[in-house]
C-alpha cells in the first residue's frame, strides 16, 4: 500500500536561509509517527510546509501525499484532500464565531468530497458529539475563534476541529506545549480516539512527555534540518533521559 | 468667512431666493421666536457660504458639486413600506413627518410630535431646547437645515422612564423628480433626567441628484441614558451630510453607533458636549466604501466638565477608488480634570486605489487627564488567512471572513437585534458568505 506521506530529500528556505536540508520520511497509512528535536531544528517548518505555508520555499525534493506531490496545491486544497495541521500557536480571529468558522470549513470539505452541505441542526449534532469527546463546553461555539481562549482551550479547539473535519493525515505541531498535565491528558485522549486504520498522525514534539499518552509506532529525530535517527518508541525515552547532546555529537562525529 | 467661487455665489443666491420665497409662504404660521431663528440661519448661511477646501474642517471633503448644483426642495412623497420589527416608529419622508405615531403602551412615558404639533403644544420645550445644540452659526449645513427644514420629529422622554422598545425614525429620501432635490430631516430628542431610551435612525432612498441635509439634536439631562444608532443605506450617489449634536448633563451616558453603507458623498458629524460631571460617551462607527464613495466621519468631543469619559472607535473598509476620512477632535477645557478620553480609528484598505485620511486633533487645556489616540491603516492578516485556509476555506472566502470579522467588531456592539441581524446579513451577502440566519435559530447556552 502507498504510504500516507512520503518526504523525499526536502530542502526548504525561509527568507533565504536554509532550514530543512534534505529530509526523508515515510509515514505509512494507519500509523503514528513522532518527530522530535531541539528548538530550531526545523520541526515547525516541516509542519508548515506540509500544510502549504507560502513563505516557505521548497528548493529541492518533494512531498508526496498518497503518492501524489503536494507542492503545487494551495493550503485549502491540501486541507480538502484530508491534511490537517494542528497549530502550535492557534491564531485568534475576533469577529468570526467558532460555529460559523467550523461550519464553513466542514462544508468546504464536504463540497469537495461531493457530499451535501450541512444545515445548522445537522452540523450542531455533529459538533456536539465531538465536543463531549473533548470535554468542551458548547458555549465555546458562540465565541470568536480562539479569542481570549486559555492555552489549553486553544489546543483543545485544534483537536475539536480535527475531530470535526475528519482528516486522513494529522500533523500536530507541539500540541503539548503550554499544557498542564490534565489538559495534556484530555488532548491525548482526543487524539487517541481519532486513531484509525485509515488515518495517519505525525506528532511533532520537543519532549517525550506527550508520547506517554500518544504511543507512536516510530520516532524520528530532526537535527539541524535533517532526520538523523529513526527508531522505536524507546528512542524517545532515551532522548528523555540523555537529552539531544549525545546525538548531536554522534552526528558531528559521523561527518568527520 | 470663506471665499467662494463665483458660480457658487450665484447658485447660492438663487437658491436662497427660492427658499426665502418658500419660507414666506410656508413658514409664516410659525411662532415669531422660531421664525426669527430661521431668518438668522438664512443670514448665517448667506455669510458662511459652502465650505470650500481652504476650510480645515473640510480639507478632505470637497463640496463644490453641492455648491454648483441648483437644488429644489424634495416634493411630498408616499411613505415607504415599514419594516416588521417592533418599534415605536416614526416616518420622515423627504423631510416631512408622515402619518401618526402609535405607541399607546408608552404614552405616559414618551411624547412624539411633528413640527406643527410641537410649536402649538410645546412651545416652552422648543423655546428652551430647540436649535440650542446645533452649531448653526458656524456650520453652513446646519444653518442651511435650520433655514429650510419643513418638518421635524420632536421626542420627549419623561423623567425616570425607561422606554424598552426602540424608537425608530425611518428617514426616507424619495427621489421622484428628475431635478436635483434636497431634503432637510430635523430631529430633537430630549431625555429628561434619569430616563433611558434607544433611538434608531435609518436613512434610505436617495438617488443620483439627491441631497440629504440633516440635523439631529440629542439632549441628555442628568443621569439619562441613550443608545443611538444611525444606519445610512441611501443610494450610492446620494449626498448625505448630517450633523448630530449631543449634550450630556451630569452622569448621563450616550452610546452612538454610526454605520454608513450607502451614499456617494457622505459626511457624518457627531458632536458631543460633556457639560456635567461623570458624563460618559462611547462613539462607535463603521463604514463600508467602494466604487467612488467618499465617507467622512467627523467627530468632536467637548470635555467641558471634569471626570467625564469618552471612548471612540471608528472602523472603515475601503475598496476600489473609495475615499475615507476620519477627523476626531477632542477638546479638554481648562476645568475638565480627570478626563479620560480614548480615540481609535482603523481602516482596512482592500485596493491600491482606495485611500483614507485620518486626522486626530487633541486640544488639552487641563493637566490631570488621560487622552490617547491611535490610528491604523492596514491590509488583511496573513497568519489569519493561512489559518483559515488550512481548514479548507478558500482564499476568497477567507478574505471575506476576515473583512466580515473586522466589521463585526462594531456590529456586535449593536444591541437592537433586528438591526444587528440585518447588518450582519447585509455584510455576509456583500462578501458572498453564507447567511447566519439558520445558525441564529439554534439555541446555545
Amino acid at each position: 500500500m502507498e504510504p500516507m506521506l512520503e518526504i523525499r530529500d526536502l530542502h526548504v528556505q525561509v527568507e533565504g536561509k536554509e532550514i530543512l536540508k534534505g529530509v526523508n520520511l515515510v509515514l505509512p497509512v494507519g500509523q503514528v509517527h513522532a518527530i522530535m528535536g531541539p528548538n530550531g531544528s526545523g520541526k515547525s517548518t516541516l509542519a508548515a510546509v506540509i500544510a502549504g505555508r507560502e513563505e516557505y520555499e521548497v528548493t529541492r525534493g518533494d512531498i508526496l501525499y498518497r503518492g501524489k506531490s503536494l507542492l503545487e496545491l494551495e493550503p485549502e486544497e491540501r486541507a480538502r484532500e484530508g491534511i490537517f495541521l494542528a497549530f502550535q500557536y492557534p491564531v485568534e480571529i475576533p469577529g468570526v464565531t467558532n460555529m460559523y468558522f467550523l461550519r464553513a470549513a466542514v462544508n468546504a470539505i464536504r463540497k469537495h468530497r461531493g457530499l451535501p452541505e450541512l444545515d445548522a441542526l445537522d452540523f450542531l449534532q455533529l459538533v456536539r458529539e465531538k465536543l463531549s469527546l473533548l470535554h468542551m463546553d458548547e458555549s465555546l461555539l458562540k465565541r470568536s475563534i480562539n479569542e481570549g481562549f486559555s492555552g489549553g482551550e486553544k489546543k483543545r479547539n485544534e483537536i475539536l476541529q480535527m475531530a470535526v473535519l475528519e482528516p486522513c493525515l494529522c500533523i500536530m505541531d507541539e500540541t503539548d506545549s503550554g499544557l498542564d498535565i490534565d489538559a495534556l491528558r484530555v488532548v491525548a485522549d482526543g487524539v487517541n480516539s481519532l486513531r484509525a486504520p485509515d488515518r495517519s498522525i505525525l506528532v511533532i514534539t520537543h519532549y517525550q512527555r506527550l508520547l506517554n499518552y500518544i504511543i507512536p509506532d516510530q520516532v524520528h529525530v530532526l537535527l539541524d534540518g535533517r532526520i538523523v535517527r529513526s527508531g522505536s518508541r524507546e528512542l524517545a525515552l532515551e532522548l528523555e533521559s540523555r537529552g539531544y547532546g549525545w546525538l548531536e555529537q554522534e552526528v558531528a562525529a559521523s561527518k568527520l | 468667512m470663506q471665499g467662494a467661487m463665483p458660480e457658487s455665489v450665484e447658485t447660492r443666491a438663487k437658491m436662497l431666493e427660492q427658499w426665502t420665497t418658500f419660507w414666506r409662504n410656508r413658514f409664516a404660521h410659525e411662532p415669531r421666536s422660531l421664525q426669527a431663528q430661521r431668518r438668522e440661519a438664512q443670514d448665517a448661511f448667506a455669510q458662511l457660504g459652502y465650505p470650500l477646501s481652504k476650510n480645515e474642517d473640510w480639507k478632505y471633503t470637497k463640496v463644490h458639486l453641492i455648491a454648483e448644483t441648483s437644488w429644489k426642495l424634495a416634493p411630498l412623497a408616499p411613505a415607504p413600506a415599514e419594516p416588521n420589527w417592533p418599534a415605536i416608529r416614526v416616518l420622515l419622508v423627504n423631510g416631512r413627518f408622515v402619518g401618526r405615531v402609535v405607541h399607546s403602551p408608552w404614552h405616559d412615558k414618551i411624547s412624539i410630535w411633528n413640527w406643527q404639533d410641537a410649536f402649538q403644544e410645546q412651545l416652552d420645550l422648543l423655546e428652551q431646547h430647540w436649535n440650542r445644540m446645533a452649531r448653526w452659526r458656524q456650520h453652513p449645513f446646519a444653518a442651511l437645515n435650520t433655514a429650510c427644514f419643513q418638518d421635524a420629529v420632536i421626542i420627549r422622554v419623561f423623567p425616570n422612564q425607561e422606554i424598552e422598545a426602540p424608537i425608530h425614525i425611518l428617514i426616507h429620501h424619495d427621489a421622484n423628480s428628475a431635478e436635483p432635490q434636497a431634503c432637510f430631516p430635523r430631529i430633537l430628542v430630549c431625555l429628561e433626567s434619569g430616563s433611558k431610551a434607544t433611538l434608531v435612525e435609518t436613512y434610505t432612498g436617495g438617488g443620483r441628484h439627491c441631497f440629504t441635509c440633516g440635523v439631529v439634536e440629542l439632549l441628555l439631562e442628568r443621569g439619562a441614558h441613550l443608545d443611538y444608532y444611525k444606519v445610512q443605506q441611501e443610494h450610492e450617489q446620494t449626498v448625505h451630510i448630517v450633523q448630530a449634536y449631543a449634550r450630556l448633563a451630569a452622569e448621563a451616558a450616550l452610546r452612538t453607533h454610526i454605520v454608513s453603507l450607502g451614499g456617494g458623498l457622505v459626511r457624518n458629524e457627531c458632536d458631543v458636549s460633556l457639560v456635567g460631571q461623570h458624563g460618559n460617551c462611547t462613539l462607535n462607527g463603521l463604514y463600508l466604501a467602494r466604487g467612488r464613495q467618499h465617507v467622512d466621519n467627523h467627530t468632536e468631543i467637548d470635555h467641558v466638565a471634569p471626570a467625564c469619559t469618552s471612548y471612540e472607535l471608528y472602523k472603515g473598509i475601503l475598496t476600489d477608488h473609495a475615499h475615507g476620512v476620519f477627523h476626531g477632535k477632542i477638546y479638554v477645557h481648562p476645568g475638565a480634570q480627570k478626563t479620560d478620553a480614548k480615540q481609535t480609528n482603523q481602516a482596512l484598505l482592500l485596493s491600491d486605489e482606495a485611500e483614507v485620511d485620518s486626522k486626530p486633533q487633541l486640544e488639552i487645556y487641563a493637566d490631570d487627564v488621560r487622552c490617547t489616540h491611535g490610528a491604523t491603516v492596514g491590509q488583511l492578516d496573513n497568519q489569519q488567512l493561512f489559518y483559515l485556509r488550512t481548514r479548507g476555506i478558500s482564499m476568497e472566502q477567507a478574505r471575506s471572513l476576515l473583512i466580515y470579522a473586522f466589521a463585526e467588531d462594531i456590529i456586535s456592539r449593536i444591541q437592537v437585534d433586528p438591526v444587528r441581524f440585518q447588518l450582519e446579513d447585509i455584510l455576509l451577502a456583500e462578501e458572498g458568505l453564507p447567511l447566519e440566519s439558520d445558525l441564529r435559530k439554534v439555541h446555545l447556552p
